[in-house]
């Protein structure tokens, strides 16, 4: 938050009074965010652009308008952008069925040479989608896996490392000391190397290889540490610093 | 010493993590505290253009969520009524038939560009055609006028009739009708008021604002219906 408004509390209350300012912090300060929402689902270029101008745009008018005060406006604005996100994309794949569909119940030749020209265009310019590729499909696996075994506090801490987010950081988050936040890392880094073994050895052999894929640079198999000890030092943001 | 095998753990608990925040839809585990820290650090992270980009952005980006949010208040206080207008049974300029006007519930109407840069003296024009006023409006010093020009559209479109409440005292958000320094007349939006100056703007935003001296008062008077013809 800026000096003019140090909490969102302040650019709420900025913003219920049409304070110019107030509206262009809340943009500064949230697009970048939104954009990084939008590049991790998937969505690039103009249509990102025009999703979270079009949210902040739908936000701010509906903060003036009504009063409305979000008690967590991060959480509110990210699951807001999320919603919309997954609705457009399923949107889209409805609108893929249906021309598909639409081309196959065209009678005369003209008319599916127009339908198929159509169907083509959007399945081009519809957003590609990995969530089919092997490697992903083992990597939702095993995060199923993990999600299951995992306390909350856990599940924040890997979130955070998916983020490459500073140790210091995330010890902050979480409320406990650096030495601390350094022995849990270490703790999570076993677990999940017995997660990631005991997923491995259910899947077939072609399956596997995806997971080890990420591990063959280092020649190494999902097996017990042999470094136990916490001064190993987790490849966070902030070590490689 | 970091292992290569370490490496290759974080490696992948790092695509796992990236997974699980994906699937997260309740975002259970990001908390307010952790996406605010997110959005500081991605702000900080923007280099000079992006930075610069985005601050044009943002600029942008208020202006128009204000002109849209006036566009709206604008739309719910003024709705449109059918225009009823008649024939002037005298023939004067509005000065001259403002008091006769008001007397038989009517209002002076004039054909006349208010929109900016194309305003007249409208004092001196002669009036032919009264506006009958509605009976919700109350008696009072009113004057009609046919707007031109795209400058407040889509509140006020070409050939729409707005009543102006004369000797009213405009605030922020209203729309008036304003005579400028060259004296031509411009209907616009109360933008702001400050110390010395008033910013009138346009709802289009192909028009840059107008800013006029406060003193002497500019408006001739506030726009409180609009009419179109049925």
């Amino acid at each position: 938050m800026s000096d003019r408004f140090p909490t969102s509390a302040n650019l709420l209350a900025g913003i219920h009074d049409g304070d110019e300012s107030a509206i262009r912090e809340l943009f500064l300060l949230y697009a970048p965010l939104l954009r990084d929402q939008a590049r991790r689902m998937g969505i690039d270029g103009d249509d990102r652009d025009d999703m979270v101008t079009t949210l902040l745009d739908d936000v701010v008018l509906h903060l003036m308008e009504h009063r409305l005060a979000p008690r967590d406006l991060a959480r509110y604005l990210v699951a807001a952008f999320r919603n919309r996100a997954r609705r457009r994309h399923r949107d889209s794949s409805r609108r893929e069925s249906n021309m598909g569909t639409a081309s196959s119940e065209i009678g005369t030749a003209q008319q599916r040479i127009v339908a198929e020209c159509i169907s083509e265009y959007t399945l081009a310019s519809s957003t590609v989608s990995d969530s089919a590729t092997p490697s992903r499909l083992a990597i939702v696996g095993l995060a199923r896996c993990v999600a299951a075994e995992l306390s909350d506090d856990e599940m924040k801490m890997i979130v955070g490392i998916g983020r490459h987010i500073p140790l210091r950081e995330i010890a902050d988050q979480l409320q406990i000391t650096y030495g601390a936040a350094r022995v849990r890392v270490h703790r999570l880094r076993e677990r999940f190397r017995r997660i990631a073994s005991e997923y491995v050895a259910t899947l077939k052999p072609n399956e596997k290889n995806e997971i080890t894929r990420f591990l063959r640079r280092a020649e190494f198999e999902l097996t017990p540490s042999t470094s136990n000890h916490p001064s190993a030092q987790p490849v966070l943001r902030e070590q490689s610093q | 010493m970091i292992s290569d095998s370490d490496r290759s753990v974080y490696e992948l608990m790092s695509a796992v993590g990236r997974e699980i925040e994906s699937t997260d839809e309740q975002l259970a585990f990001q908390d307010e505290k952790f996406l605010s820290w997110l959005a500081r650090d991605l702000r900080g992270a923007l280099n000079n253009e992006e930075r610069t980009q985005d601050e044009l952005d943002a600029s942008d980006f208020a202006r128009r969520a204000l002109t849209r949010l006036a566009v709206r208040r604008a739309e719910k206080a003024l709705p449109r009524r059918p225009l009823r207008e008649r024939t002037a049974p005298i023939a004067a300029t509005t000065e001259q038939s403002l008091t006769v006007a008001s007397a038989n519930r009517c209002a002076t109407l004039l054909d006349l560009a208010v929109a900016a840069g194309q305003g007249r003296e409208i004092w001196d024009e002669p009036c032919d055609r009264w506006l009958e006023l509605p009976g919700d409006i109350s008696p009072g010093r009113y004057v009609a006028l046919r707007v031109a020009g795209d400058s407040m559209t889509p509140v006020l479109c070409a050939r729409e009739v707005i009543l102006i409440q004369l000797d009213s005292t405009p605030r922020v958000d209203d729309l008036v009708v304003a005579r400028l320094p060259d004296q031509s007349h411009v209907v616009k939006r109360v933008a702001s008021i400050k110390d010395g100056s008033i910013e009138l703007a346009s709802f289009n935003p192909g028009y840059n604002p107008i800013f006029v001296a406060r003193e002497p008062s500019p408006v001739v008077g506030t726009v409180i219906a609009r009419f179109t013809r049925g």
